[in-house]
């Protein structure tokens, strides 16, 4: 029962939106109130989230772990954040700036250090995973569209490299149309089943 | 030998001296068979004092036990050579045939070996311990099908009740190998009333009292056993059930010995004597079990070991792990920290040092600029005519819905459209799926002169909002009727001429394509992504779903006329990125290659 309420009710929201991209003109309407209580049960949902969120980092304090530390940071920023939302208001400039000075760096120096840390990665590669048929392909592939990508190739402006280099580029479009085709068939077939309910229960 | 007749007393004829009976009248002749010297009666002494010169010296020693004979212990001088003998013994009295087998003895055997007497001693001594063997095998079939009958009871006791209460496997085989007063084979004297009642104190293990004191007090020491008998024990246990019972006790007695072993080896392993009795009877988990379970609490007192308790050393680790598990439910645990493997501390200073000149680089050298492709791409091509289609008043619908992190692969794209945009004149209509959308306009109005952009705002939802928003007519009077409540002046995805969406995430941009596009006009809905989006951008491109993309730089530096792209990205910077790469790759090549080789020429060494 506790598995059947929640796909019943999704099993029949779901319906009920096709059935409003179908007939939009007779159920259009009753469409855009089932959208509205979905963004409202979908931000619902994210505030619990975050509650739940902010009472494990709490509980992390409580306790005194040696990791306690970062969740004090984290609870501290969190209220500044959430206080100065609430009495400045979102659209207020000062307070955008505030964020974005903040958020934009924090996320631009993670990227940075992913880019490092694939950099360790591929001295490490073939030492970790040694040699394969599969483990040379990829360094080889790397390598020519890394070469490809520095563009000294393209400066020499020969048609047949020009040509060479039009036919590698394809490659990657190849693979990701295969990939594709695989993902939408997937979704096909989970979309049909979450709307019939087939496998749900079973375990 | 000369042979002498005898007359029968009864008949009177004549018979041979050796005979038992009279040949005629069959009466017993036994009082007359008889050898020279010899006694029958048992009674007295075989041989009378006066009498014993005139026995053979073979006979005298079979009946005298100071002799070594059957009936006495041998002795030191029982296989001496005959030479002493006769130097000590022989007397002039002995007989003569006597003499002549020894005489002849002597010529038949004339080594000078000494002809050992092996006669009356050994042949005593080899029945004593066939007799002995005998005895003991004797005793070995009774305890035997003692056992026997103890492995059926328990047979039958295990397929009770008992199972089903919980009794583990273990201790329900020890308490049905433990064998009642009753059963005992040895047991002659019949238990009094009281003592029945009792519980018996410990089964029939071999283990005598003082031995059990001495393993309590850690001083006992296992006398030495032949080691297959427990290998032999293993094996049939395994492969028959019903040897069990012939196993298991052995297999105590091993439990013993490891024990002992271990208390001498200073590491001795007692059973648990910290456990409380709540905790034992978690492990016992049985409610029959209860009454040894305060036995154990009764002895963790006195710390003394309880027979019945030996674990195995496995079981023993065992349970303290389930100790510990209880003791651990609902204390904080701390993750041991992991020693990171020992790493090369020169690949590490290239790699640092390598990483370190490309960024100097790319500082130092300043901008250079993003070269323009010699053919733009299709689709870059597309989106930049779909822009020069637009007609002054024209309205445009600009959606931010990427992330702070990918705002410098994306903003340079978004600034050059921005500043096309308003050189059409269009109307600019600026949303976000997101809240960091509100701020990262702020910056991008702010940081590209672009003051002239309205200010955004958040279309809440995210996808969901997107969808009703895509949903909305104005002509259809239901749902102009069911959103009339905002108050706002809503226009439908239908009344823009051209939608741009910003976006980083394929997620994003197949839920784009697959629930909304299909609500706006043909090649109205444009997009301006990273590079690395190309691929999948390119597939709805080629559909006819898609009016026109730009992804990554090239596209950008392709599309921008005005060089708002140089003033942004450091096309340099982006090559060392790309040589470094280059060079970290090879030098993993290279590594790979030195270990193997340095492995090969270990292996031809050895």
């Amino acid at each position: 029962m506790k598995r059947i309420i929640p796909l019943f009710v999704a099993t029949l929201t779901s319906f009920f939106v096709l059935a409003g991209l179908i007939w939009p003109v007779s159920l259009g309407g009753y469409l855009n109130i089932v959208l509205d209580w979905a963004i409202i049960v979908g931000a619902m949902a994210l505030l619990v989230a975050i509650a739940h969120l902010f009472l494990a980092q709490w509980r992390k304090i409580a306790r005194g772990n040696r990791s306690s530390f970062y969740s004090l940071v984290f609870v501290i920023v969190f209220l500044l954040s959430l206080g100065g939302g609430l009495v400045m208001g979102v659209d207020d400039p000062e307070y955008r700036l505030w964020i974005s000075s903040i958020q934009k760096p924090l996320e631009v120096s993670l990227l940075g250090l992913a880019a490092v840390v694939m950099a360790g990665a591929g001295v490490q590669f073939y030492r970790t995973r040694g040699w394969s048929p599969l483990t040379v392909a990829f360094g080889v592939s790397a390598l020519v569209f890394l070469v490809i990508g520095l563009g000294f190739l393209q400066v020499l402006n020969s048609p047949p490299v020009n040509a060479i280099i039009k036919t590698l580029q394809m490659l990657p479009l190849i693979g990701a149309r295969g990939l594709l085709i695989g993902m939408s068939f997937g979704a096909l077939i989970v979309a049909l089943k979450a709307l019939t309910g087939e496998g749900v229960g079973n375990d | 030998m000369t042979e002498e007749l005898r007359d029968c007393p009864h008949c009177g004829n004549k018979n041979l001296p050796t005979a038992s009976r009279c040949v005629h009248c069959g009466l017993e002749l036994e009082e007359f068979f008889s050898f020279e010297g010899q006694n029958d009666s048992g009674e007295v002494p075989l041989v009378p004092p006066d009498e014993e010169e005139g026995l053979p010296e073979l006979l005298r020693d079979l009946q005298q036990p100071d002799l070594g004979g059957i009936f006495g212990e041998p002795k030191e001088g029982d296989t001496r050579p005959i030479g002493e003998e006769e130097q000590k013994i022989v007397s002039p009295a002995v007989p003569e045939w006597l003499s002549r087998v020894r005489e002849r003895a002597k010529v038949e055997y004339p080594s000078d070996a000494p002809i050992r007497k092996t006669g009356a001693s050994e042949t005593g001594k080899t029945d004593r311990d066939r007799v002995s063997q005998e005895f003991d095998a004797w005793i070995a079939r009774l305890q035997e099908s003692a056992r026997r009958e103890a492995m059926l009871k328990a047979k039958a006791v295990r397929s009770s009740s008992l199972n089903e209460e919980g009794v583990p496997d273990w201790l329900q085989r020890v308490r049905e190998l433990q064998p009642k007063p009753e059963e005992r084979p040895t047991e002659e004297v019949p238990l009094k009333a009281d003592e029945a009642d009792e519980e018996p104190k410990g089964w029939d293990s071999g283990w005598s009292e003082e031995d059990l004191e001495k393993l309590r007090r850690g001083e006992y020491q296992e006398p030495d056993e032949p080691a297959s008998d427990h290998s032999e024990i293993e094996e049939t246990a395994d492969s028959d059930e019903s040897d069990l019972a012939e196993v298991e006790e052995p297999l105590v007695e091993h439990q013993i010995a490891e024990l002992d072993e271990e208390s001498a080896a200073g590491d001795r392993i007692e059973p648990d004597i910290s456990v409380k009795p709540e905790e034992t009877a978690e492990v016992v988990e049985s409610e029959p079990a209860e009454s040894e379970c305060e036995a154990v609490s009764e002895k963790k007192e006195t710390e003394d070991l309880q027979p019945d308790l030996l674990l195995l050393k496995s079981q023993y680790e065992r349970a303290n792990l389930l100790k510990q598990l209880i003791n651990q439910e609902g204390k904080a645990s701390f993750t041991p920290r992991i020693n990171p493997p020992a790493r090369g501390g020169a690949a590490q200073i290239i790699l640092a040092l390598l990483m370190l000149i490309g960024v100097i680089g790319a500082v130092l050298i300043g901008d250079a600029v993003w070269p323009r492709p010699a053919v733009p791409a299709l689709a870059a091509a597309a989106f930049k005519q779909s822009l020069e289609n637009l007609k002054p008043g024209d309205k445009v619908l600009v959606v931010l819905d990427y992330q702070p992190a990918a705002s410098a692969d994306i903003e340079p794209g978004v600034t050059a459209v921005f500043r096309t945009l308003q050189e059409k004149k269009v109307e600019i209509t600026l949303r976000t799926t997101q809240p960091t959308g509100l701020w990262l306009a702020d910056s991008l109005r702010s940081g590209s002169s672009l003051e002239t952009l309205p200010e955004p705002r958040l279309i809440p939802g995210g996808l969901l909002g997107m969808l009703k928003w895509a949903h909305y007519s104005p002509t259809n009077p239901v749902i102009r009727t069911a959103t009339s409540d905002s108050g706002e002046t809503m226009l439908s995805l239908h009344d823009f001429t051209r939608v741009l969406v910003v976006t980083d995430a394929s997620l994003s941009i197949a839920s784009w394509m697959e629930q909304v596009s299909h609500w706006l006009p043909p090649n109205s809905l444009l997009m301006i992504t990273p590079s690395q989006e190309a691929v999948t951008l390119s597939v709805y491109y080629d559909s006819g779903q898609l009016g026109g993309y730009l992804a990554g730089m090239s596209d950008f530096a392709s599309f921008d006329k005005l060089s708002a792209l140089n003033a942004q990205v450091s096309y340099r910077a982006y090559q060392v990125g790309l040589l470094i790469m280059i060079m970290l790759l090879l030098l993993g090549f290279v590594v790979k290659a030195d270990d193997d080789a340095n492995r090969k020429q270990k292996l031809e060494a050895k």
